[in-house]
């Protein structure tokens, strides 16, 4: 074997471990990527539950007084609308935090 | 093939960054006895570039294209950091929207419902109940519109 010959067999054994460092990069990267995307949707549904919970505990309370002053009062139709209103608003962040989680490539 | 100096590719190799294992260039072209010349002189060098030019030209070619994949790959890497960050400040950005959103939701809410209590805790009430239901009314509407303004 001639010196050029060492030389293309190095270069071919340098360009198998760059291939290979490269391909480990790209999975530990990826890897990372993921766990990111898990997390930020963790926190997305942290916050969704959190609000949910935070207008749950508001609305009975607004319910309560409410149904005080509807004996007094009779329906109020406003009101009962601005029931509706945040019991979808309820609704709507339970159906965002139950969304598949797409995962993107 | 032999006398052909590798000290040039060495170089070339080191200043891209890529470490070759370092193979000695002391093989030299053989002579016939009677031959006066040097075995490095410049025209046993040329002679052999030209015999190994095709594989020269290979050599090169394969620098070239591990130069490629690493800068390929850096830019590959570059993009997921950017992915991740861009996550994460969604994320941080879902969390503030959400709390300023109930936050406002929640304040309309009290205002309304204290409004409700304290009709409800006089014993003798100043306002009609028709009256009440006006005020409380137009009090919703104009949360309402505060909210899309």
């Amino acid at each position: 074997m001639s010196s050029i010959d060492y030389v293309s067999l190095a270069l071919a054994a340098i360009k198998d471990k760059v291939k290979q460092e490269i391909a480990e990069e790209f999975r530990e990267s990826y890897t990372k990527l993921l766990e990111t995307e898990v997390q930020a949707r963790r926190t997305k549904v942290q916050a969704d539950i959190l609000e949910m919970s935070k207008l749950s505990i508001e609305l009975s309370k607004f319910e309560v007084t409410y149904n005080e002053i509807k004996c007094q009062c009779g329906t109020i139709e406003s009101v009962e609308n601005k029931i509706l209103e945040i019991r979808k608003r309820i609704r709507l962040i339970s159906e965002n935090k139950n969304k598949p989680l797409i995962i993107r490539m | 093939m032999k006398g052909f100096d590798l000290e040039n590719v060495a170089e070339v190799n080191q200043s891209e960054g890529i470490n070759l294992p370092e193979v000695k260039s002391t093989t030299t072209v053989s002579k016939p006895e009677n031959d006066s010349t040097t075995t490095n002189s410049p025209q046993t060098i040329t002679q052999a570039a030209a015999q190994n030019f095709s594989k020269i030209l290979e050599l090169a070619g394969g620098l070239v294209e591990i130069k490629k994949m690493k800068v390929a790959s850096e830019a590959v890497l570059a993009k997921m950091e950017a992915d991740r960050k861009i996550l994460l400040a969604e994320a941080e950005a879902y969390v503030d929207k959400m709390n300023a959103a109930t936050k406002s939701a929640v304040d309309r809410m009290n205002v309304i419902r204290l409004m409700m209590q304290d009709y409800n805790q006089q014993s003798s009430p100043n306002i009609t109940s028709e009256d009440f239901k006006d005020i409380i009314t137009k009090t919703i509407e104009d949360l309402g519109r505060m909210k899309n303004e």
